[in-house]
């Protein structure tokens, strides 16, 4: 009768070369979970850097020159916060509740972009559809490209 | 995935840093407060320097200067351009203005700081300063309020009991009047100096207060010009006399007694006391009241 002999001192592997094989499974296993927490740090990182720069965006609308029968319109804005501003929205209002939106193609802005503490002058050559009556109050909103902005009421 | 740990700290303390800093700004801004406090003219047509002052609790910057009349608002300098424009707390700084710039008294001028506050003001004000009144003191016109009391037209008259004038009396200068007179009546001119007719009706009131003894004032009222609404009708810029007689309100029925001098030997001071409507020009009525003290008092002699 023949018998299995189980001979204790052979291994079907060596120690080192088992090693290398599990370091080997885990790094492959590692590398969709390190390029998808990259990721996600980043654009972690990302949203907490846009939202101090939303934080940081302030303007001021200083002054606005629309009067009556007059079909121009100049806005001063002021940057008081640490975020460097493009304008892109200006939003005019007449009391009768009717909006008019200026996109960057509607008006200039100089300079085009500006830093805390200076002055960007917006002007809108021509108001389109609105007409500024004389003594009539209207709110002039001015918004960056952050979505940050400012009202001022201005009487034409 | 330490790194990443330290990058993500990094980039949230990052944020709170810049939030810090913006709610500085906000804050500082909150304590600026900016005046302006004097505009100098050159030849007296055209701007030539703007006072500022500091009135808050931090250090500004001006970087802005406006001017808004009927027609537009324009920029006129950045003044930080071409000198110092910080002010201390408390302290003023007159910045020089472009040249060319016309004075014009209605014109709004505006200063703007480098966080964006404002202060604005007419320029006629900041030149000539505020309003003055319109009147200089002059004694012979005392008054507050629409009717002028001339003082040197001013008698008394003695009356009947039944409150009509007795023809045997003459009208006496109203300054002393004798101690027991009895039954009398006063007379006074008034100039409506409105730009309003003034209806005044019967509870006006002539009133006469010893010094001694304010208590024991003895009221005149009014015998009214139109005896059918019981009112007196005192058009603008004409000089009307009033005659005060009854001891109480004029009644329509006439049951009014007179009112008799029975003051003791004393001064007294007198008050007028008007009450009615003034006919406002689009044809309503408002009300009116107004007193007016005597300069001079009136005495009761012996």
């Amino acid at each position: 009768m023949n018998t299995l002999k189980v001979n204790s001192d052979r291994k079907a592997l060596s120690p080192i070369f088992a090693t290398l094989i599990i370091l080997a499974i885990v790094t492959v296993l590692f590398i969709p979970v390190f390029i998808w927490s990259t990721g996600l740090t980043g654009e972690t990182k990302s949203f907490w850097h846009i939202s101090g720069e939303i934080a940081t965006e302030r303007i001021v609308i200083e002054e606005v020159n629309l009067r009556g029968g007059i079909q121009n319109c100049t806005i001063y804005v002021r940057n008081i916060g640490k975020t460097a501003i493009i304008v892109d929205d200006v939003f005019i209002s007449s009391p009768s509740n009717s909006l008019h939106v200026y996109e960057k193609a509607d008006f200039n802005t100089d300079p085009d972009s500006v830093v805390q503490g200076d002055l960007m002058t917006v002007t809108i050559s021509d108001l389109g559809g609105l007409n500024p009556v004389g003594n009539v109050t209207y709110t002039v909103q001015v918004f960056t490209s952050r979505g940050v902005g400012d009202t001022y009421q201005v009487v034409a | 995935m330490f790194s990443i740990l330290i990058g993500l700290l990094l980039a949230f303390f990052d944020y709170n840093l810049v939030v810090f800093e913006q709610m500085k700004i906000e804050d500082e801004r909150s304590q600026e407060k900016i005046v302006l406090s004097g505009l100098e003219l050159d030849n007296e047509t055209c701007l030539s320097t703007v006072s500022v002052k500091n009135e808050g609790t931090i250090e500004v910057k001006v970087r802005a200067i406006y001017v808004a009349n009927s027609t537009t608002t324009t920029l006129v300098c950045d003044p930080s351009t071409y000198m110092d424009t910080h002010i201390a707390p408390d302290n003023s700084l007159n910045m020089s203005l472009p040249t060319g710039i016309s004075f014009e008294p209605d014109a709004k001028i505006i200063v703007a700081t480098e966080r964006g506050v404002k202060t604005k003001e007419y320029e006629a004000l900041l030149v000539f300063g505020p309003p003055k009144p319109e009147w200089e003191y002059d004694p012979t016109k005392l008054y507050i309020g629409p009717l002028m009391l001339q003082f040197d037209a001013f008698w008394y008259h003695k009356t009947r009991g039944d409150g009509t004038l007795d023809p045997n009396d003459p009208w006496h200068p109203g300054w002393s009047i004798p101690k027991g007179f009895g039954y009398c009546a006063w007379n006074i001119t008034v100039m409506n100096i409105d730009y309003r007719n003034i209806t005044i009706n019967r509870f006006s009131t002539f009133n006469v207060v010893p010094n001694d003894s304010p208590s024991n004032q003895l009221p005149w009222y009014l015998e009214p010009t139109n005896q059918t609404d019981l009112t007196q009708f005192l058009p603008v810029n004409e000089t009307r006399n009033i005659l005060y007689i009854w001891a109480d309100p004029k009644e329509a029925s006439g049951t009014n007694r007179p009112q008799k001098m029975t003051l003791p030997e004393c001064t007294c001071m007198v008050f007028l006391t008007f009450f009615g409507v003034f006919h406002e020009h689009d044809g309503t009525t408002t009300t009116y009241a107004q007193t007016i003290p005597f300069e001079a008092a009136i005495t009761v002699i012996g």
